[in-house]
């Protein structure tokens, strides 16, 4: 359901991508995950460079707070056949939560939730894990499918 | 001659005073409770930024206060000109909600530290710290693992350098990539320890 004027909410995501429509209000709300176009190393370094990640690690997904309405899985973790469809599911949904908390203005979407991430064992302190959490009780393995702690990516 | 040769005993007395008063300012500048920070290179610097005497080019990390389950960070810009970096902007005061770092962990022979994490995925983007202030900010979930750690926060001190990432975001080119890998430093902490191993 959405607005009275019919236009409707959608949720969608394949290996090939995601998209999501809702709204706030009468205002649309779109966010688009990008699968295909870079890679977990290539993340790692663009977050580098941003400023986020200064030791330059890998990253299976990402969200720029410059631009949350188009965020990113990892081309060669969403291609990894030995991923779960399940598991990638999990990890849009994430990334899926920072674009919402950033689009619509949380007050703290990248640490405000460390404390109730941290309740169940996440060291992950951002909105995303805590929406990932409000889904399914918890991080989603990639591998595995099995909800906890731990994503199975590194 | 003798007015003369008290003249330059007083010059004499004069300069070695103000060399004094340099270096204990200097002294007191670098010499906080962080001896592993960094201090930023000014002969890096003059290529393209106004000229900075040593006494003024420190960007020190430090940690402020260790308590059994919070570690807070203090991140103090003692230079001339901004620096930026990844954190979201106080609404009040000097403690941020969220500053992006990094950790670092001791190998367990007891050798250098090595990237230790999985770091952060979604940061805020590039904000000034003003010259000589600081920013306070907590590490969010301190590691379970027992071991010696570190802090370490990226930032930049060019003005160009944070306009070309703040505009271009995550469509930089692969020269804009390696002009911001170029001027991207690094300030490191003083180790704090992980007594109990706390992992599930």
């Amino acid at each position: 359901m959405g607005p009275s004027d019919g236009r409707s909410r959608s949720l969608s995501f394949t290996r090939s991508g995601g998209s999501f429509v809702g709204f706030r209000g009468n205002q649309p709300i779109t966010i688009t995950t990008d699968t295909t176009s870079r890679t977990s190393s290539q993340l790692g370094r663009q977050l580098q460079v941003a400023g986020g990640n200064p030791t330059g690690v890998d990253q299976s997904g990402a969200t720029f707070a410059r631009s949350p309405r188009n965020n990113f899985i990892a081309s060669d973790v969403a291609s990894d056949p030995r991923h779960t469809s399940m598991g990638l599911f999990g990890l849009y949904v994430h990334e899926l939560g920072n674009g919402l908390g950033a689009t619509i203005g949380l007050a703290d979407p990248f640490g405000g939730y460390a404390a109730q991430n941290s309740a169940r064992g996440i060291s992950d302190p951002d909105v995303g894990a805590a929406f990932e959490s409000c889904v399914f009780g918890g991080l989603v393995g990639l591998r595995s499918g099995r909800v906890g702690s731990r994503r199975e990516f590194f | 001659m003798i007015n003369y040769r008290l003249g330059n005993s007083i010059k004499l007395v004069l300069w070695l005073a103000g060399l004094l008063a340099i270096t204990s300012c200097q002294k007191s500048t670098n010499g906080q409770a962080s001896p592993t920070t960094k201090p930023t290179n000014p002969v890096m610097d003059i290529s393209s930024s106004p000229v900075r005497t040593q006494m003024d080019s420190e960007v020190t990390l430090r940690v402020r206060e260790h308590t059994g389950g919070t570690v807070t960070v203090e991140l103090k810009n003692d230079t001339d000109q901004p620096i930026y970096v990844s954190y979201a902007l106080p609404k009040q005061g000097n403690k941020t909600t969220f500053l992006a770092y990094g950790l670092e962990r001791r190998t367990t022979t007891g050798g250098d530290f090595k990237a230790y994490g999985s770091g952060f995925h979604f940061v805020p983007e590039l904000n000034p710290i003003a010259p000589r202030t600081l920013v306070v900010f907590q590490v969010l979930n301190l590691p379970r693992e027992k071991g010696e750690y570190r802090v370490l926060v990226s930032y930049y001190d060019k003005e160009d350098v944070y306009k070309l990432i703040s505009e271009k975001g995550e469509n930089l080119t692969s020269n804009d990539e390696r002009i911001a890998n170029e001027n991207r430093k690094t300030a490191r902490s003083d180790a704090f320890e992980v007594r109990r191993d706390s992992r599930g």
